[in-house]
Parts: C-alpha cells; sequence; structure tokens
C-alpha cells in the first residue's frame, strides 16, 4: 500500500509473443557488438533507447551504426509520442523498436493498438530491461 | 469464443451478423487475439475464474452506427459495455464488470466538434484523447488550456464520466464539474441531449449548464443509463503567470492550523491552483525509487501517529526541518498573484514559527524548452512521464504488474489526517501491506482531501488473493469511519457501493429503479459501479 507519488507504475505484456534467437544480424559486426537481430525484423522506422541505462544507450548505438533513426528518452515518451510516434502513426502502421524498462513499452504497447500494431518481439533480459519491436502484425 | 450469459449461441451469432452489416466486418472483433486486448491489465482477478473478459468488440464510428447496435442488442438481450479510450489502468481498464459483456469500442469517435477561444469551451466526441484535443488547441495556437490526468492517455469524456481529475484551477480540475452538455443514446437507441443541447437550435449548449427542468448529467456518470456520445467542456482561459510559494511549519499538530488557513485561502479563491503537501522531517512523500525511511525515523512517525508528537517535533528540530509545508499554486496576473501570495503569507504567519519560500514567477506561454521542464500535468500538457517510473533498481528490485487504487475520501482538516493514519497504518500491519510511514493527502478537490494508495497487482493468484482481502479490509474499515471511495475498479464496485448504505441502501434502490426504467432488458454495462438490471440482480445478491 503506497501512494500514488510513491508508487511504481509497471505493466506487463498481455500477449504471448515469440521469442527469436535465430536471426541473421542486419549487416556484419564488429566481434563485441551485440547481434540485436530483432532490428532485422521489420523495417523501423525509429528506434527508441533510454538514456538512463548503460545497456540501453550501447543498443541505440549499435542501431545507429546501421543506419537506424534512433530517438532517446529519459523514460519519457511523451515527446517522442506527440511530435513523432502519433502523428506518424495517424497515416499508418510504422514498425519501431526499443530496449526500455517496463513502463514505456507497456505504454507504447498500449497506444500502438489504435494504430493496429502488436509487440511482435520481446525478449526480457537480466537487468529487467526489454528489447521489443512494435510492428503491424502483416509486416513481420 | 465467449457468449454472453444467458445469450444462446445462436443468438448471438446472428447477433453478430447483425452488427457486422451495421458497422462492416473490420470493425466487429471476435478473435481471442482482438477480444483480449481490452483485458485489464492491472486486474486483481489476473489468471483467476473470475476475471472479468469481454465475448467480443464493436467500433462503431459515428452516433447513426451505435444507435444501430443498440437495437441489436436490446433485441437479443445482450450486454455491451462502452468505452471511450479505455485507458482507465487502476480503476478498470476496458474490462466489463462481467465476463461476455460485448464491449463497445468508440475510440473511433474521434472528432473534435468545436473549441470556443473566446468563451473557452470544447465539444468532443468519446475517442478524442486529450493529447488529441491539446494538438487541436496547440495547432491553432488557441489561448485556452485544458485541465489534465496524470498520465494524458485517455480521453476528456471518459476521465470526466468516471468523475477523474486533473492539477490546475479549482473549476476544471473535476473533470466531470467542468462539463456542459451531453448527447446520450439511451438503451432504446433514442438520442438524448441535455442542459440546453435540449432545444433544437440551441446556440448555448456549451454555455449553461443545466438547461431547463431537472438536471440529469450526473446519473450518466459512474453508471450505466446511457451512452454519451458528445460531451462539452469548459476550458481554462489561458492565464498570463503562474507562480508557486511555500509555507512551512515546524510542529506535528501545527497541521490543523496550516489546513484551516489553507482551506480558507482555497475556498475563497486567494490560491487557485492545486495545493501540495509534503513533510520535510519525516521526507514523505518520497520519490518512487527512494531507500526506505529510517527505522528510527519510522519510529517516530509511528508514536506521533499514536498522539506522541513530541520526539518527531525535537527530531525535525534537531535536522532543521519543518513537519510540514504546503505549496500553494497561483495561475492569473503576475501582479495579482503575487498580491494573492503575499496576503496568503500574511494569514499563515499567525502559526508559530512558520516560514515561508518563493518559487520563481513562470510568465505564460510556455516556451518549447520550458514545456520540457515543467511538471506538464499543471501547465494543462498531457504527459506519460508517468511512465518512466517503474524500472527495476536497487530500491525496487521486482518491479510489479500493476496497481489498484484505494482512493477514500477524507475530510479536509488536519485531525482527520491524523486519524485516516492511524485506521489505515494499522489496517497496513494487520495485513502486512507495504505501508508508507504517513499517508499525505492530496487536494484534487474542493473541499476534501484524496487519500490515494496504490495496491500492487501481479500476476501470481495467491498474492493477488491477499491484497483483495486486505483492499475488502481497508474499504469497510474506513467506513466504519466515514471514509468512502470516490472511485473504484469493476472488482470492487458491488463492495464499495454496499457501504454507500444509508436508510438500508436507499441510494443504490434509486439507482436500481431507474436502471428498469431507462434500461428494462439491462443491456448497458450492467453491474457498473453496483448497478445490476434487475434479471442478473439476484445473481449477484
Amino acid at each position: 500500500m503506497v501512494s500514488r507519488r510513491e508508487f511504481v507504475l509497471s505493466g506487463i505484456a498481455i500477449s504471448a509473443l515469440p521469442v527469436l534467437s535465430t536471426m541473421a544480424p542486419a549487416r556484419s559486426q564488429t566481434p563485441a557488438e551485440p547481434l540485436l537481430p530483432e532490428l532485422a525484423l521489420a523495417p523501423l522506422y525509429k528506434v527508441i533507447y533510454d538514456r538512463r541505462f548503460a545497456a540501453s544507450v550501447t543498443y541505440g548505438a549499435v542501431a545507429a551504426r546501421r543506419g537506424l533513426s534512433t530517438h532517446a528518452i529519459n523514460g519519457d515518451m511523451t515527446g517522442i509520442w506527440y511530435h513523432d510516434l502519433h502523428p506518424r502513426w495517424k497515416q499508418g502502421p510504422a514498425a519501431i523498436a526499443g530496449l526500455t524498462a517496463h513502463g514505456p513499452l507497456f505504454c507504447l504497447e498500449r497506444l500502438s493498438w489504435d494504430f493496429q500494431m502488436r509487440v511482435v518481439f520481446r525478449e526480457e533480459r537480466e537487468d529487467g530491461l526489454i528489447s521489443w519491436v512494435i510492428a503491424a502484425r502483416s509486416a513481420v | 469464443m465467449r457468449t454472453p450469459a444467458g445469450v444462446s449461441a445462436a443468438d448471438f451469432s446472428t447477433a453478430l451478423t447483425q452488427f457486422e452489416a451495421a458497422l462492416g466486418r473490420e470493425w466487429v472483433f471476435t478473435s481471442d487475439e482482438d477480444v483480449d486486448l481490452y483485458r485489464d491489465a492491472y486486474s486483481p482477478f489476473w489468471g483467476e475464474p473470475e476475471e472479468r473478459k469481454a465475448a467480443a468488440a464493436l467500433a462503431p464510428e459515428n452516433v447513426e452506427q451505435v444507435q444501430k447496435i443498440v437495437r441489436i442488442a436490446n433485441h437479443y438481450k445482450i450486454p455491451l459495455y462502452p468505452i471511450s479510450t479505455g485507458r482507465n489502468l487502476g480503476y478498470g481498464g476496458s474490462a466489463p464488470n462481467a465476463s461476455g459483456n460485448v464491449v463497445l469500442d468508440l475510440k473511433r469517435m474521434n472528432r473534435v466538434l468545436e473549441v470556443n477561444e473566446n468563451n473557452a469551451y470544447a465539444l468532443v466526441e468519446p475517442g478524442v484523447s486529450y493529447f488529441d484535443l491539446y494538438r487541436h488547441i496547440d495547432e491553432r495556437g488557441l489561448k485556452v488550456w485544458l485541465d489534465v490526468p496524470d498520465p494524458g492517455w485517455g480521453s476528456p469524456m471518459g476521465n470526466s464520466l468516471d468523475r477523474g481529475g486533473g492539477y490546475t484551477t479549482h473549476q476544471f480540475r473535476n473533470h466531470f464539474d467542468a462539463h456542459c452538455g451531453m448527447e446520450i443514446v439511451l438503451a432504446n437507441g433514442e438520442l438524448l441531449r441535455t442542459g440546453m443541447g435540449a432545444m433544437p437550435g440551441s446556440k448555448a449548449w456549451q454555455q449553461y449548464k443545466t438547461g431547463f427542468g431537472p438536471a440529469i448529467d450526473g446519473i450518466f456518470s459512474q453508471s450505466n443509463f446511457g451512452i454519451v456520445t458528445k460531451m462539452g467542456f469548459w476550458l481554462m482561459p489561458q492565464p498570463d503567470a503562474y507562480f508557486t510559494g511555500s509555507v512551512l511549519v515546524p510542529r506535528h499538530n501545527d497541521l490543523i492550523a496550516l489546513v484551516e488557513m489553507l482551506n480558507l485561502l482555497e475556498n475563497s479563491r486567494v490560491c487557485n491552483g492545486m495545493s501540495d503537501l509534503s513533510s520535510p522531517a519525516m521526507g514523505l512523500p518520497a520519490p518512487y525509487d527512494a531507500p526506505p525511511a529510517a527505522p528510527e525515523l519510522v519510529t517516530l512517525i509511528n508514536k506521533a501517529i499514536d498522539g506522541k508528537t513530541d520526539d518527531l517535533d525535537t527530531y525535525a528540530a534537531s535536522k532543521g526541518r519543518a513537519v510540514w509545508s504546503a505549496t500553494l499554486k497561483f495561475y492569473g496576473p503576475a501582479k495579482a498573484i503575487i498580491a494573492q501570495w503575499e496576503y496568503a503569507k500574511e494569514k499563515f504567519s499567525t502559526i508559530p514559527g512558520a516560514t515561508f519560500v518563493d518559487g520563481e514567477l513562470i510568465k505564460l506561454p510556455l516556451t518549447a524548452e520550458q514545456k520540457e521542464k515543467v511538471h506538464k500535468v499543471e501547465f494543462g500538457i498531457p504527459s506519460l512521464s508517468i511512465f518512466s517510473m517503474g524500472a527495476r533498481n536497487a530500491n525496487n528490485p521486482t518491479p510489479g504488474d500493476g496497481h489498484q487504487w484505494f482512493s477514500p475520501i477524507i475530510p479536509r482538516n488536519g485531525e482527520a489526517v491524523f486519524e485516516a493514519n492511524r485506521i489505515f497504518a494499522a489496517a497496513g500491519r494487520d495485513f502486512g501491506l507495504p505501508v508508507p510511514p504517513f499517508s499525505i493527502p492530496f487536494c484534487f478537490w474542493e473541499r476534501s482531501f484524496l487519500f490515494l494508495f496504490g495496491f500492487p497487482v501481479t500476476h501470481d493468484v495467491e498474492k493477488n488473493k491477499a491484497t483483495r482481502a486486505a483492499f475488502k479490509h481497508l474499504v469497510e474499515i474506513a467506513a466504519e469511519h466515514g471514509f468512502g471511495e470516490y472511485r473504484t475498479a469493476p472488482a470492487y464496485q458491488d463492495l464499495i457501493m454496499s457501504t454507500y448504505s444509508f436508510n438500508n441502501h436507499a441510494l443504490l434502490r434509486f439507482h436500481e429503479t431507474l436502471k428498469d426504467a431507462v434500461d428494462p432488458n439491462g443491456i448497458i454495462s450492467p453491474g457498473r459501479y453496483g448497478i445490476w438490471p434487475k434479471n442478473l440482480r439476484g445473481a449477484r445478491k
């Protein structure tokens, strides 16, 4: 029992989703670079990473090196939602990926439902972050 | 595929075919994959047989389609559960009160019908989100503000009908009170407009609330008497400036005088924003990722809750911290709100030892850079930032799966705050709940305090059972002391309605009389806020 301000807001996925582990990377990697096969799962409009987590920053850097458009957040999706994703998704589905905590994913997942998209890849890591891809089901 | 209770599979199939004819096949959802999206992600019954799950979902795009759906549903006695955006998580989300209902998803009805800048009002459809309406205003440079809840991903209509609240000034924070005029599809498919909207050709639907004769808008909030398809709202004229000032008082029992003075200043509109109470000495409210309070401090707080306050006062003095702080917020002309704060300081100065901290005067409108830095909801800007909380960290090693709010209304006086803390702290200890050392009340509503406790919801059945038992206990013990909840999730609506029991549940019996009259087949949201149609009432009892 905690107060609103003290309370930890988080959510969890509803859908049962595939975990992909065998897909080839988008292009050749340096030996130390994570493979992140999920980034090749669908043509990505945007890759989101969270500056608060070192692993997420690395993820964003890998995505950028692969030529993907990236966007950094500090946990808060308000800016990218209002200025970017909402106007873009009104025109039609556009796949996005990210490595974030539960909260941002939970929020984006539910917003994406209204635009005929779903979380099509979700993999929770030991550090609690989740790698995910949101796309139109037909895009995968 | 699930079917509604009491409806044969054949009738349901026929009705679905007729719904498809009315809406188009793509807007009738029957697959588990689609219908499961309407589950309540924070259901306290998650994964248990009692979890409320819809049988299907329908997504009309206009009022005429809603009327067609209602007429079909009436013929086959199929219960509908209307939602606007269905994002009221913590209070039920988009899941119905009873399994087998057909969700009537109104998100496609998303037109901003009017925003009047000169007289500061809007008329919207159910699927218009706060972000949609904010964008409409922002892109046109209109000088009006919204009042938004946090998070702001839901809709003005849904939040208002569930009697939610926001963060700006008195007359806009209570979202239902800030509405003006409704359009409603009744259970027989007939269309009704309230207030001035009842007059054909009226030019003041959003400018005068009550029209002529009995004012009935209230019965369509937290209820199931009709499906609201349009709703007007009064907006806040963009103020010239925003200012905050804090008053700090040194002793535990100063809360009584602090609240008395705060009430005077708020009720006389000297300060018009939503005040914040806190306790610097107790370190409350604590950030969500803060470590637990030191045991020694908790002991002092518990003693104070039991009425022995001297040690906490001594501790606070030794640390140079006030026991209580109230931050007042002002919206208006810069000169006026500075003067109002000066007047407030004069009044608070009657409390011995009171000190003051002046905040920053912010000239409005905000620049783009300022918008990124401020607490957005206090400036009428919808936000998703609350979802940034909850990441796993050292102080939060196992983030929860969701929450349910226990939200009792508490009288606006210091004694009641102390009493409520005594009651809830004891109950928390009895049930092993992670009770904060002291619960600080919120000032959302005029004339009353609101306590908000977030009960964790998990996907562990046994933990959820224990949490539900604790929740029930708190509702009952609160009612014993005259504290009632203002809102709750469907799982607890019968329970809480049963506590509003004056004169042998006269209020609920009146609701039921209305329900039987306006929805005799019980097709609209059966069970919502404890109001069951005649055919299901016996089973409930």
